[in-house]
């Protein structure tokens, strides 16, 4: 673990070494790297840091036991940059308080799945992020026809699915995980990743090598290992529009399973803004494709700002799930698992009580309604989940940076 | 949700006084029937107890236990996470498939097993705890 570390931080500072002492910008700035949170360019060093803190009840009306919770999802993220010479460097570093907001255990979740809790799976909850969720370096150099990119984290993600959905402006104002999180997104948090990308006008094609296990249940260390799973992906991105198809080979990516999976993803999104209005929206799929069966996930979400106070976000998902025979798997136990088909639909609203140059401060709640397939209903019923949520959104930089949204 | 229950359960116990007092399938009315041979008591059959093994977070209680023929085993679940109950040691070695009548078993919820008919001694395991002593348990049946 030390000697991964160890190549790991030196991957990393080296590209932090990227950027000298001083420099002269002889060549025009290359455009912005794909993350738009990456500060102003210019010669000198420039930051950002974006925050947003949800807190609140939960509640989560299930057959035979209701669970609810106190709770908070949060992140910060802090990315400085820097343009010397013909090359770029952004910096970044995500931290989140879940594992002490949330608990080990999660947030409840109805039918929600993904890594484990005391050795064994997580059903029902939303797991909570490693303390760190982010920390890499990026190198870009613009060509006459292209921009070139590298770079490596410690901790962030491969080329692989759309933004985070906690980075998606479509899912900016939703306190809570999409359930097809491990079919999308969920290697945001890679333990270990390099990746290296083109982009020629609308077209950006990268790939990547990354530890593909997922994080253990010590969510304040980080747990680096071989660079033994691989990305690839096609990404658009043109005005409003942005799009990614990827596809990945994922070596032991779950801790309870013995055998190596492969996801498929493609998703388009659409972000319009006119000042302190916005409309975003998130199409995607995903497939993991697994020894015990092709799981599919199928998201439509979107966050509607129509007014500088009030904005109203929805997701619609159609998700395969593995509940009924969820568990460890040694090797040679490969039998196919029963898949049950949840559908669940979140409609929710947030109004900004306080809105200042430093952030927003506002009130939300949601409510979510489930599809529960035949294999399922005796021991889930008619399930309900709500929040009831404050939500604090801040950002502080130097002039131009951007808002802490991802695009493809 | 106990109101619900209540409601529901005054339902079904009208229902089935209901399809009782309509004489079942016949809908014309047919003579008396003459009362069925009375038994005495020491000639009925007494259900066996039922046997309940509960599991919570640390694992199930008791672990072993042991039924007549004929009986059911009861698993009710205290954790705040589902288990999965499925007969033999490890997935690889399936056996007593009356534990996999109980199967999933969610918070709060109580499942029984199929009826074991044959005297033996089953195995089982919860599947999303696999390999943890804790949560592996024998239902000796004689």
């Amino acid at each position: 673990m030390r000697s991964h570390a160890a190549a790991w931080a030196t991957v990393t500072a080296l590209l932090l070494a990227a950027a000298p002492a001083s420099s002269q910008p002889a060549t025009p700035a290359p455009p912005a790297a794909p993350t738009a949170y990456s500060a102003a360019l210019s010669p000198s060093w420039t930051w950002a840091v974006d925050a947003n803190l949800f807190g609140g009840y939960n509640y989560q009306r299930r057959k035979f036991t209701d669970f609810s919770a106190w709770e908070s999802q949060n992140w910060l993220m802090a990315s400085a940059a820097r343009t010397a010479g013909a090359w770029t460097t952004t910096v970044t570093m995500g931290l989140t308080l879940e594992p002490a907001t949330i608990g080990n255990i999660g947030s409840p979740q109805a039918f929600q799945t993904g890594e484990t809790f005391k050795n064994a799976p997580l059903i029902d909850y939303q797991h909570p992020h490693d303390v760190l969720m982010v920390v890499g370096a990026e190198a870009a150099r613009a060509f006459t026809r292209a921009t070139v990119r590298v770079g490596a984290a410690l901790v962030g993600a491969p080329p692989l699915g759309p933004p985070p959905f906690m980075h998606r402006a479509s899912a900016a104002e939703n306190p809570q995980a999409p359930l097809g999180h491990h079919y999308l997104d969920s290697t945001h948090s890679a333990q270990g990743v390099v990746r290296a990308g083109v982009t020629a006008g609308a077209i950006s094609v990268n790939g990547g090598a990354f530890h593909g296990r997922e994080p253990d249940e010590r969510r304040t260390d980080v747990d680096l290992g071989r660079l033994d799973s691989y990305a690839v992906q096609v990404a658009l991105a043109c005005g409003r529009w942005s799009g990614q198809v990827s596809s990945a080979w994922l070596t032991r990516p779950e801790r309870l399973s013995t055998y190596d999976a492969e996801r498929r993803t493609v998703s388009l999104a659409y972000d319009w803004r006119d000042g302190e209005r916005s409309l975003a929206w998130t199409a995607a799929a995903g497939q993991n494709r697994e020894v015990h069966g092709n799981l599919e996930g199928y998201l439509v979400e979107a966050t509607w700002r129509w007014s500088p106070r009030y904005a109203v976000y929805m997701r619609a998902e159609q998700v395969a799930k593995d509940i009924l025979d969820a568990g460890f798997h040694p090797v040679g136990v490969g039998h196919r698992h029963r898949q049950s088909n949840v559908g669940a639909l979140t409609t929710g609203a947030v109004r900004d009580v306080v809105s200042s140059r430093y952030g927003r401060f506002g009130v939300g709640a949601d409510l979510t309604v489930y599809r529960v397939p035949a294999n399922l209903r005796e021991a889930y019923g008619r399930p309900l989940s709500t929040h009831v949520f404050l939500r604090l959104r801040g950002r502080a930089g130097t002039p131009a940076t951007a808002e802490h949204v991802h695009r493809h | 949700m106990v109101q619900s229950s209540t409601i529901c359960g005054a339902l079904g116990l009208l229902v089935a006084l209901a399809v009782g007092c309509a004489g079942g399938e016949s809908a014309t009315p047919t003579a008396p029937t003459p009362p069925a041979a009375t038994t005495s008591p020491t000639d009925t059959p007494t259900p066996p107890a039922t046997t309940v093994v509960t599991v919570s977070a640390t694992g199930l209680s008791p672990q072993v236990v042991t039924v007549p023929v004929g009986a059911r085993v009861t698993f009710t679940n205290t954790d705040m996470r589902p288990h999965d109950f499925s007969g033999g040691p490890d997935p690889s070695r399936p056996e007593c498939p009356e534990v996999d009548v109980a199967g999933f078993v969610v918070p709060g919820q109580s499942k029984q097993t199929g009826l074991f008919a044959t005297a033996r001694t089953c195995q089982y395991h919860d599947h999303a705890y696999l390999g943890v002593p804790a949560f592996t348990g024998r239902i000796v049946i004689e």
